[in-house]
């Protein structure tokens, strides 16, 4: 890299920096510039790919392939729903506790000898959409307007009430719709591989090509404005929190199914993981800025940073940092890509004029 | 004050009376405090149960029993403890979880003020001088455990150690007596990760240990809650890779009856602790003489031969109660 274009990266450049080239090869450089900018998160995952399959020969057999999808299924599933309430200017840090109310209700029907796979299933995540129900509206209409202090309180909340009900003890072996929900496989895909790309396309389509989609970015964006306009926000907070309510109890299908155990301390610092993930992939924690994929992909770039230091075997008293650092790197690319994203919107603004 | 806020007042005092223990006892009882860390997990519950029996036993001494929110909360330790001061406890029994260096200050004043402290499960052996320790005999228990590996894995063959709790003593205890044990056989150890007593993450340790090491020869995860992690993983993979713990858990248990890929669980005395702690902490406060430290002893493994006798004795034990 030159003086010149290294000076331009780290932002130090003269403003009038096109005059050498014409207004139409701007344009289209531009465009291209800011399409291959928007898919900075999926370009952080693949450089991350390459570098863990350099260090370790098993990163890209098919078998740690399909290890890693289902290991990342639990905190891409809670990242999904994060995202929608991240997008509306909310966070809900109760998901973890969630997930472990879910999976011990599941676990109470085994004990009482109910195995009706598909009643538990609708158990999984009609609780989890209430208990996100209730969740939005305690913000909304309980009149507190800080929702990481009501999902705080929720998260304890909930983890207050799983193991209240458990009698703080696992119950082991789950029915059969569960454990496949959680260790199947089709055609050599994992089944939670399966179900988190149905969910992700389920929400795609309900963010990008629905009403609803457009209001919850209305509402995220600015929520008087959007209020002003006739979009009813109440309504539309608290169907995100109940979304990712439903979500947390999808992740508690794939926890119980993993793990054959419904454990009251299940997901117990997943909300953070689902957090970082929603924010690795792009979202603002302001609101109104957020996509779905990259969420996906926010999960995976966490995922295949944990399976491949994991493979290295490296030490668990480093494992710990190893992640942390490797996390703030990766948000940092992102800090970087959007200051290059603003750069060319700025100069495709100018090029306009 | 509105109605509401008034409900909300005395629905709260209902909810924190209910929680705390009753001290509706006579003022003249001598008063034990024992401390547990959480109620998470089938171990801690069922030497918390034990505790409750065996406490009933003795109506004259008051003896209330808490327990915390997680394993190793030493905020709440303190608080408990601070309340023990502030009520006049004559003893603290208190099994620390791990937390253990966090407290000194606050157990050395208690002491101070003449409250005697006994540990139990996990010890304090920094805290010289105090009435007593009951302990399991990690380093038996550990060595067991060894030895069952090394009666089944080849000398000098790949293994994979699979943590409860990064940095808690006990499971540092049992990994470096386990380790001890086998030290003979020159294990080549090719992961030594930590599942924090989560199932799940126990499982990706175990899915991820399979992939890196496909001549991987056997797993020791080192507590019940997390191997059954580890044996889904096992399992799902047509593994036949064997495993072995520590905990004797009911599912444990049973998993090892079954004959499949967990060879073995040393059953951890969570019954005998719970007991022996409120006997020992009993005498204290009568000032019955009590030796400094009480080791309970090492239970017999569990195999294939006799987990099923145990699992059955055992469930029939929980149903009871």
């Amino acid at each position: 890299m030159s003086p010149r274009e290294t000076k331009r990266v780290l932002g130090t450049a003269e403003p009038a920096i096109d005059t050498d080239h014409s207004d139409g090869t701007n344009a289209i450089g531009i465009r291209i510039g800011l399409r291959i900018l928007r898919t900075g998160p999926a370009f952080i995952l693949v450089a991350l790919v390459i570098i863990m399959a350099g260090l370790n020969e098993y990163f890209l057999t098919v078998r740690n392939l399909q290890n890693l999808f289902t290991q990342t299924a639990m905190i891409a599933t809670l990242a999904l729903g994060q995202l929608l309430v991240i997008v509306v200017r909310g966070v809900d840090v109760s998901v973890g506790s969630i997930l472990g109310l879910t999976v011990v209700l599941s676990g109470l029907m085994m004990q009482a000898g109910f195995e009706n796979g598909l009643v538990h299933i609708a158990v999984f995540i009609s609780a989890g959409a209430l208990f996100g129900l209730f969740n939005g509206f305690m913000i909304v209409k309980g009149g507190i307007p800080q929702p990481l202090i009501v999902t705080v309180a929720t998260l304890g909340i909930g983890r207050g009430l799983a193991l209240l009900l458990s009698g703080g003890t696992e119950h082991i072996g789950m029915t059969p719709v569960v454990q496949v929900a959680g260790s199947g496989s089709v055609l050599g895909i994992p089944v939670p591989a399966i179900l988190v790309g149905a969910v992700t396309l389920c929400l795609a389509v309900l963010t990008l090509k629905t009403l609803w989609g457009r209001w919850i970015f209305a509402v995220g964006g600015n929520p008087d404005v959007a209020g002003w306009l006739g979009v009813p926000r109440d309504r539309v907070v608290m169907s995100c929190y109940m979304i990712s309510g439903a979500m947390a109890g999808i992740a508690g299908i794939i926890y119980a199914g993993r793990t054959d155990a419904a454990s009251p301390l299940a997901g117990v610092g997943m909300e953070l993981d689902a957090v970082t993930a929603v924010i690795i992939g792009g979202a603002s924690l302001f609101g109104g800025r957020g996509h779905i994929v990259n969420a996906l992909i926010g999960a995976l770039i966490i995922g295949v940073i944990r399976n491949g230091l994991n493979l290295m075997s490296v030490s668990p008293f480093w494992e710990a940092i190893a992640i942390g650092i490797s996390i703030l790197f990766a948000l940092e690319l992102d800090v970087l890509r959007r200051y290059l994203e603003e750069k060319l919107r700025a100069r495709a603004a100018r090029a306009m004029r | 004050m509105t109605k509401k806020a008034t409900f909300g007042f005395f629905a709260l005092a209902l909810c924190l009376g209910g929680a705390l223990p009753s001290a509706s006892t006579a003022a003249d009882k001598p008063k034990i405090l024992v401390i547990y860390p959480y109620l998470g997990d089938q171990s801690f519950v069922r030497m918390h149960q034990a505790s409750e029996t065996e406490a009933t036993k003795f109506p004259e001494i008051q003896i209330d029993i808490v327990a915390g929110p997680d394993r190793t909360n030493a905020n709440y330790f303190i608080t408990a403890i601070e309340k023990a001061m502030t009520e006049g406890y004559n003893v603290i029994a208190i099994n620390h979880g791990g937390a253990a260096a966090q407290l000194y200050p606050a157990l050395k004043k208690a002491e101070a003020e003449g409250i005697k402290v006994v540990g139990f499960d996990t010890g304090l052996p920094e805290l010289k001088g105090h009435a007593s320790d009951v302990l399991y005999d990690i380093p038996g228990a550990s060595g067991k455990a060894g030895e069952l590996f090394a009666g089944i894995v080849p000398d000098g063959a790949k293994i994979g150690i699979i943590r409860c709790l990064l940095g808690n003593p006990d499971t540092d205890a049992f990994i470096n007596g386990f380790k001890k044990a086998t030290e003979d056989k020159k294990y080549n150890v090719v992961m030594d990760a930590d599942a924090k007593c989560d199932p799940a993450s126990a499982r990706t340790i175990t899915e991820n240990m399979l992939t890196s090491t496909p001549d991987l020869a056997g797993i020791f995860n080192v507590f019940d809650v997390s191997a059954q992690g580890s044996l889904q993983a096992l399992k799902a993979s047509g593994s036949s890779v064997p495993l072995g713990s520590i905990g004797g858990q009911l599912y444990g248990a049973e998993a090892v009856a079954e004959g499949g890929n967990w060879k073995y669980t040393v059953p951890y005395p969570f019954e005998a602790i719970g007991i022996i702690a409120i006997d020992t902490a009993v005498k204290v406060a009568k000032n019955e003489p009590v030796d400094s430290i009480t080791v309970v002893p090492v239970a017999t493994p569990l195999t294939p031969d006799n987990a099923k006798a145990y699992a059955d004795e055992l469930k029939a034990k929980l149903a009871a109660k």
